[in-house]
């Protein structure tokens, strides 16, 4: 069970983290969904490979990382070099808070400032890396399926079970 | 041979590609999803579910089929860290969220026990493949378009028997919110596809990942041995890093 929530928890963060990215680097109302098409783990590094969250905690390590690596999302040269700090996000944990290290346009690194106070995550969490995920706008395909795979219409009874799972998740 | 019926208040359909497909066996496959649907539907008052329920029966004299449904729902709900749960707000047991999975999975092994090769069991968008469509190998999956249900967006390649579910809600308005923190936004993901090494284990990862929200996508990717994909209220998508290999023929 703890290993799953340290699962959790580091997936939360690599989400928070792009998130925070996304929100700080391309909200922008005249071009709402910039990100399309772009490929998370980037062109150029090994797909297991991505941003190293760094130090939990007290001991952040600004130097974790900072070679080699273009972070996903944007490709070079799309980030003004510096440091960012991203608002208190609420994740499923607890307040977090991220800083970004942004150098020669790239995502660098990123640090955890506030982080949930879940128990025993603190060293397991720093030796993971956050993958960052491909994403795409999705499209309509011509080609010709021999099956199709979809929700099941039936979604009431559905959300009901999945509310109560929720209820009892807390 | 192709054939169809509804059970379970959804489309159940059976592809066998061999020659030796026969109405015998179509019939053996449809008669077990309707005893899946008499025993487990919590909409049938007789259904061994049912009276479970209402303390009809007791859960340790119930059905062998059904202390093991109960036994993989915990074990769901462990893995899952929580976020799948067969007991409903008024404290009744609703399995239907595993039962799906679990019998077209079954259903499967069954026409593979009974020599079939080339095959697939679809029940309401979930599907258990068996070696190949006809056309080159494995299966061609389209996921269905959450926005428009006429149209595919994306095409996978389910190679090695695998299975493949979705989870989602094509319904607008119906916001799912993550009770541990109230204050975030309701989920945007309205749609989420798992292949995973059989329709059983993709469909319930499946479930649960789309309970997750925003952070279910992530908790595939973590999972040895599965791939998804998410589409999100915006229409974008979000693809496991494993997810690539499916797009290849």
């Amino acid at each position: 069970m703890k290993k799953t929530t340290i699962t959790i928890s580091i997936i939360l963060l690599a989400l928070i983290g792009g998130y925070v990215m996304y929100q700080k680097f391309f909200s922008s109302p005249a071009n709402p969904s910039p990100i399309s098409n772009t490929t998370g783990d980037g062109q150029t590094s090994a797909p297991h490979e991505s941003i190293n969250p760094g130090s939990i905690g007290s001991d952040n390590n600004p130097t974790s990382n900072t070679t080699g690596n273009s972070g996903g999302i944007a490709q070079a040269g799309t980030y003004k070099d510096g440091q960012y700090t991203g608002n208190v996000a609420n994740a499923v944990y607890g307040p977090i808070q991220v800083k970004v290290i942004v150098s020669q346009g790239k995502i660098t690194d990123i640090q955890m400032l506030q982080y949930p106070n879940s128990p025993g995550h603190t060293t397991e969490v720093s030796s993971q890396s956050l993958p960052i995920l491909k994403t795409e706008a999705i499209q309509a395909q011509s080609a010709n399926v021999q099956i199709v795979s979809g929700a099941t219409q039936t979604s009431e009874g559905f959300i009901q079970s999945l509310t109560s799972a929720l209820a009892k998740a807390v | 041979m192709k054939q169809w019926r509804i059970i379970m208040g959804m489309p159940v359909i059976v592809e066998i590609i061999d020659r030796s497909a026969s109405e015998s066996i179509m019939g053996r496959v449809f008669d077990y999803f309707t005893w899946v649907d008499q025993t487990f539907s919590t909409f049938k008052p007789d259904s061994e579910i049912s009276k479970i329920n209402d303390g009809r029966v007791k859960l340790e004299h119930a059905s062998g089929e059904m202390r093991q449904i109960f036994a993989l729902a915990e074990q769901t709900k462990q893995e899952a860290n929580g976020y799948f749960d067969i007991v409903t707000n008024d404290g009744k047991y609703d399995p239907s969220g595993i039962v799906k999975g679990w019998a077209i999975w079954q259903a499967a092994t069954m026409l593979a026990n009974a020599g079939f090769s080339n095959f697939y069991v679809e029940a309401g968008g979930d599907i258990q493949v068996q070696g190949s469509g006809g056309e080159g190998a494995g299966w061609k999956v389209g996921i269905k378009n959450p926005f428009n249900v006429q149209e595919i967006v994306k095409v996978v390649y389910v190679k090695n028997n695998e299975g493949i579910a979705t989870s989602g809600t094509y319904e607008r308005g119906a916001h799912i919110y993550n009770p541990k923190n109230r204050r975030r936004e309701p989920s945007d993901i309205v749609s989420i596809t798992v292949v995973g090494p059989n329709i059983y284990e993709a469909d319930r990862f499946a479930t649960a990942a789309f309970a997750m929200g925003r952070e279910g996508i992530g908790f595939i990717d973590h999972l040895n041995g599965f791939a998804g994909y998410a589409i999100d209220r915006n229409r974008q998508a979000t693809m496991t890093r494993q997810f690539d290999y499916y797009t290849h023929p």
